[in-house]
């Protein structure tokens, strides 16, 4: 059955400058933005279930993160992932702190919605449709809820 | 085709039929639409009754969350559900979202109506869509900038409805109208038509004859909703109840208000003209209800008056007795003692009214003694009165926004320890999360083991449950 397979996908960014600069992206293969002026970009596109999006950041360099004498970062240049959203619903803040991971063009793997490095982010679309993608990302977030009490009638 | 469905939407522990969708169908004829109702609700409790992962197919219409088990079931039910609601071919559909827990299901039932009818229009309403009364309506508003649903309506819905049906416009305003006296007389009466009461575990009729509330309690929220108590006279609820019963062929009624007694000399009334109802048909014939209820004092509510009420068809008061301490009861702001509760139980046990008592677990003043004075309580009356009491245990006082406790949190030198309405402590007298789920769980056993009746709300267990993970 076809039913929600056929989806409207919606990204939400944070963009952090680094001066006038922006770190860029490219979505899928062609689909490339770059020199953000906003705080705050949002992506739509069409997605069809089962797939995966590929997401290519590009645009950091060393002089954009200013440490503090502490070691402390004092600005960055970034771009944060806030919110998956299927048909208009958002997944699970869960999957957004915990369930995204980016593999930097140098090797390096972070488990983050925080990628402050070139690198890919691969979004996994693999479930039968949209509901079902947002019910594992609520899974995920509650897994370790396990009912305490019976709540069997009495 | 016709022009609105309304259904609640699950999930509502409750085993009554719920009044809105019949109320809201009842204007939406007023405005001259054709209109049907659903009550998917009682659907799902039916369909899970026996089901062998019943537990776990609740939990996603409360949570969301769902294990791998129930997943394409859940998927199946929704499905047919929105199938369903569109079988009518309806112009618009609305949910009403009752509790906070319904949230769940309203979001995926748009999703899937709007998957399987675009055009379909979507209107959501009810208490269900803001987590305490006075918040905002962050949810609705959500569903609505997202495209999923095409409008809400905040508050009491029976005038904002009748403006948007008679509007060609998606019409959203947070502000809406508070009935007074003379508007609940111009109600029309609530249209049962497509409800079949055979469905539901307790087949009373719902019936409302007051919005908002006489007493001004430190937990409850229901003031900053309701500003106001606003009341039909006796005579016209009397009226609505011979109305529904000859239609219907029911003669139980469980009456929806915060309190049926809040106006004295109109209960009255009412009660003197049930009686004389009463008196003068068949036995099987008698009106009879149940309804919250306030317990007075003997002085104003004396034995007359419990006669006038067992005559009149009164057969299960649910009263919030709260605690076994005077002092707390006091302070919560309901003035009747331990001794007029003692009265009152007498005059129930003579003239045969069932008394459900709500209980407070953990009022911010109650101590380690106040909960053995419970126990004590509850061990010495049960000989007495175990036929005329049942028991519902609350999941312990939460302190929610637009309560009076809320507002005096500083000044009851109450301490918060997480952001749950339940995640709150006072020092001075060890009362906290932990220690209530605990005092709970004693005051659970003390009445399974006395034998009481007991009422088991699945919305509490869920919140305790909750407080149990947090609070090891």
């Amino acid at each position: 059955m076809s039913f929600l397979t056929h989806t409207q996908l919606k990204l939400i960014f944070e963009i952090s400058h680094a001066g006038d600069s922006s770190m860029g992206m490219t979505f899928g293969d062609s689909d490339t933005f770059e020199n953000f002026e906003q705080d705050r970009f949002e992506y739509e596109t069409t997605i069809q279930f089962p797939t995966s999006l590929v997401i290519e950041t590009f645009g950091k360099s060393h002089d954009d993160t200013v440490m503090g004498h502490d070691g402390n970062i004092i600005s960055d240049k970034y771009i944060k992932l806030l919110d998956i959203q299927l048909n208009g619903l958002s997944c699970d803040s869960y999957y957004i702190n915990d369930g995204i991971w980016i593999k930097a063009n140098d090797g390096r793997v972070a488990n983050s919605n925080y990628w402050g490095m070139n690198g890919k982010v691969t979004l996994d679309f693999l479930e039968e449709n949209s509901f079902y993608w947002l019910l594992n990302s609520f899974n995920q977030a509650n897994k370790n809820n396990k009912p305490i009490l019976d709540i069997s009638d009495k | 085709m016709i022009d609105i469905v309304f259904t609640t939407v699950p999930y509502t522990d409750t085993k009554l039929p719920m009044m809105a969708p019949a109320v809201l169908k009842s204007i939406a004829v007023k405005a001259s639409k054709t209109a049907v109702t659903e009550d998917l609700n009682v659907q799902l409790i039916n369909y899970v009754r026996d089901h062998p992962h019943r537990d776990d197919i609740l939990e996603f219409f409360k949570s969301g969350f769902a294990v791998t088990a129930v997943q394409q079931e859940v998927f199946d039910i929704l499905y047919q559900y929105a199938k369903q609601l569109l079988s009518h071919q309806p112009k618009i559909v609305s949910l009403s979202v009752f509790t906070y827990h319904c949230q769940i299901a309203t979001k995926y039932l748009s999703l899937f109506i709007k998957e399987l009818s675009p055009s379909t229009r979507i209107l959501i309403g009810g208490a269900g869509l803001v987590k305490t009364l006075i918040g905002s309506p962050i949810f609705a508003k959500r569903l609505v900038s997202s495209g999923l649903v095409d409008s809400y309506i905040r508050g009491d819905g029976e005038t904002a409805l009748y403006d948007y049906l008679n509007s060609t416009q998606e019409t959203i305003d947070d502000n809406w109208k508070e009935l007074d006296n003379s508007d609940l007389l111009e109600l029309p009466t609530p249209d049962y038509e497509d409800y079949d009461f055979s469905v539901y575990e307790t087949d009373g009729i719902p019936i409302l004859g007051s919005r908002g509330c006489v007493q001004k309690c430190t937990f409850c929220d229901i003031h900053s909703h309701w500003t106001k108590f606003s009341f039909r006279s006796g005579q016209h609820i009397f009226e609505e109840m011979l109305e529904l019963c000859k239609k219907y062929g029911i003669y139980k009624f469980t009456f929806q208000d915060s309190l049926i007694n809040g106006n004295f000399k109109e209960y009255k009334a009412l009660m003197t003209l049930v009686a004389n109802h009463n008196n003068n048909v068949e036995k099987e014939k008698r009106l009879i209800w149940s309804s919250f209820f306030i317990l007075r004092k003997e002085k104003i509510f004396n034995e007359e008056q419990w006669k006038l009420t067992a005559e009149g068809g009164g057969v299960y008061l649910v009263i919030g007795i709260e605690s076994f301490s005077d002092e707390s009861r006091k302070h919560l702001g309901k003035n009747f003692t331990n001794e007029d509760i003692e009265f009152a139980l007498q005059m129930a046990k003579k003239y045969n009214i069932k008394f459900v008592l709500l209980y407070l677990i953990g009022y911010v003043t109650e101590t380690e003694q106040d909960q053995l004075n419970a126990i004590k309580w509850l061990e010495d009356h049960y000989e007495e009165y175990h036929d005329t009491v049942i028991i519902n245990l609350g999941s312990s006082l939460g302190i929610t926004e637009g309560t009076p406790l809320r507002e005096n949190f500083e000044a009851l030198k109450l301490v918060k320890v997480d952001d749950t309405d339940q995640g709150w402590r006072n020092p001075a007298t060890g009362n906290t999360p932990k220690r209530r789920t605990e005092w709970y769980l004693q005051l659970q056993e003390t009445v399974e083991r006395l034998g009481y009746k007991q009422i088991i709300n699945h919305d509490n267990r869920y919140i305790l449950e909750r407080m149990m993970r947090d609070h090891k």
